[in-house]
């Protein structure tokens, strides 16, 4: 019997790094009314761990894309999310090859987005970076493909958060704000009618094979994924964001 | 079909349609061009009541000249007059192109002051003989008075070294001029490094804050604009040469050096521009800027409209002529008190 079967019977982590790129599409109205578009590319890691009574995930991605259209953006979008989250089966139907169903998820994330300096290479807009702990639900579905291949896919939605994010960046270089007084401005508890995040992940490992590892056998091969995440905030200013990532990983 | 499928079928169908999500850009007729622009600036601007300016009466005035079929051009003049009501040199318009125009508010802030500089006389007479170090013109003057011309403070940020390196050539002098006439600003920071020279502790120079609400005086609490001391503090007394083109970063190093102990500032009112600008675009692709940052002196008093010297000095063509500019000579006389 193939490792798949093995990883789903006895929980083992598996952990993946790779590249990604694909679009995105972002509407800042305290920088401007229209909508601006990137090539994202970036690293992205993954952990993903079974769990007796669900699942635990690890994201950490950097995304980098160059702007158009670039007359107020002089510089480019960039980036990072670190989320970590536990998912709580509610209800599942698992059979030897496959679990699928609806999980209350809890995590956390922490995200930083870099400002947008405009003429004198002041910030104007939605940027610096959120602290957020959230519980939402989560739709996962996981199904064995052959002995050496994995489709899993996931998506989320937080229903409430407590957040703590940064607001529009103006202020200059030397009178720049301490981080504790602008973080203080927006610590809030948001519903999800005011700040909407789907994401969602399908993801295809292949090529999956044990191997020794210094603590014990681990899964090796590759993953091919498509993610994708939308995003609208009302408070502190009005933002839309979206995009989807193809990505190829190494699994390890 | 199975229905372990299922699920993983309704993922894809969640996947890419960010561009549905965030809609296309809304029409770029005049009129929304016009609202864009009167709506973020009153949304973000900080000086309506500071310059008692009635940004909904000038909405009414100006909204009622726009037409859909006017011009780009009639577009483009129309939205700087309802700018230039804001009298503020860091206000803009401009349109990429083509055709590349540009509206500023700079140049008029000069009308009805006096120029109280002139470049050649600075350079035969205070700066011959003399070095230049990075940005600054040195030259230490025979009673023993360092004489530094600054003229911009853009560029980019300074390095550090640059500015100890011309701190090591003034050590041991009487006094500093630092002349920012006609220094139109740059970067806040390269005023920072050089108060940082003047300063024995941390120091509080001034406080900022921005527009957090619909109303004029919807603001953020005052943050202060903090500086810390760099190697060891000059020793000498230190004069600010200004003028009304010293304006934006040379304004405000003169507002924060102001507030020091040892600190004269000396020649006519500068041109203000205490808010530091950010900007955005248009529908139509024309991008502005605009003052988005309060910025206080260390009695939490703006000085956006300018700061009144210390001692008020002014140079005329007659003093040109002989080849003396009163308003350095004053600044020696200062730093020699």
């Amino acid at each position: 019997m193939g490792l798949v079967l093995k990883t789903l019977a006895q929980p083992a982590p598996v952990r993946s790094l790779g590249v990604e790129a694909g679009s995105l599409v972002f509407r800042d109205e305290f920088l401007s009314p229209l909508r601006y578009a990137a090539l994202p590319v970036g690293l992205t890691f993954q952990g993903f761990e079974s769990k007796k009574q669900g699942a635990a995930n690890t994201e950490c991605s950097v995304l980098y894309g160059i702007t158009s259209p670039r007359r107020t953006l002089r510089y480019d979008v960039v980036g990072a999310l670190n989320r970590y989250e536990r998912l709580f089966r509610l209800h599942h139907s698992q059979r030897a090859t496959t679990w699928w169903g609806p999980a209350l998820s809890v995590g956390g994330l922490v995200r930083l987005r870099r400002p947008y300096p405009v003429g004198d290479g002041v910030g104007n807009n939605f940027a610096g970076g959120d602290v957020s702990l959230g519980l939402g639900l989560a739709l996962r579905g996981e199904r064995r493909l052959g002995d050496r291949a994995l489709l899993r896919g996931q998506a989320h939605l937080p229903l409430v958060e407590g957040l703590l994010s940064a607001g529009p960046v103006h202020p200059p270089q030397v009178f720049r704000p301490r981080v504790g007084e602008v973080f203080r401005t927006y610590a809030s508890v948001q519903p999800v009618w005011n700040r909407l995040q789907v994401q969602s992940r399908l993801s295809l490992d292949f090529g999956l094979r044990e191997a020794a590892g210094r603590r014990g056998p681990r899964t090796r091969g590759w993953r091919a994924s498509y993610a994708f995440a939308f995003q609208r905030f009302e408070k502190p200013v009005a933002v839309r964001l979206g995009y989807s990532l193809l990505g190829l990983a190494r699994v390890f | 079909m199975k229905k372990s499928l299922r699920p993983l079928l309704l993922l894809l169908a969640l996947t890419g349609c960010e561009r549905l999500l965030v809609p296309p850009d809304r029409a770029a007729a005049p009129g929304a061009v016009f609202e864009t622009l009167w709506r973020s600036v009153g949304e973000k601007y900080p000086y309506f009541t500071l310059k008692a300016v009635d940004w909904n009466a000038v909405g009414r005035r100006y909204r009622a000249q726009v037409r859909p079929e006017m011009t780009r051009d009639e577009l483009f003049t129309l939205l700087s007059r309802m700018l230039s009501e804001l009298q503020d040199g860091h206000v803009n318009l401009t349109n990429p192109g083509p055709p590349v125009r540009n509206f500023s508010f700079y140049d008029s802030l000069q009308r009805r002051f006096p120029v109280n500089y002139n470049d050649s006389l600075v350079r035969v007479r205070y700066l011959a003989g003399g070095r230049t170090i990075g940005p600054f013109g040195l030259r230490v003057l025979p009673d023993n008075v360092a004489y530094v011309r600054c003229a911009s403070f853009s560029g980019g940020r300074w390095k550090p070294e640059t500015v100890d390196e011309l701190f090591e050539a003034v050590a041991g002098t009487k006094g500093v001029i630092f002349d920012v006439r006609h220094n139109g600003g740059g970067e806040v920071d390269n005023a920072a490094l050089l108060i940082g020279r003047l300063i024995a502790e941390t120091t509080t120079v001034g406080y900022a804050r921005t527009r957090n609400g619909p109303q004029p005086d919807d603001f953020t609490a005052w943050v202060p604009n903090v500086v810390k001391p760099r190697g060891t503090p000059y020793a000498g007394r230190v004069a600010v040469v200004v003028n009304r083109r010293s304006y934006s970063a040379a304004h405000l190093f003169a507002v924060f050096a102001a507030g020091l102990p040892r600190v004269t500032v000396v020649g006519g009112r500068t041109g203000g521009g205490s808010g530091a600008p950010a900007g955005g675009e248009l529908p139509n692709g024309w991008t502005y800027r605009y003052s988005a940052l309060d910025i206080a002196d260390v009695r939490y008093v703006s000085q956006e409209n300018g700061l009144n010297p210390d001692v008020l000095e002014t140079l005329t063509p007659a003093d040109v002529r002989a080849g003396r500019d009163p308003i350095i000579e004053r600044a020696r006389a200062e730093v020699l008190r």
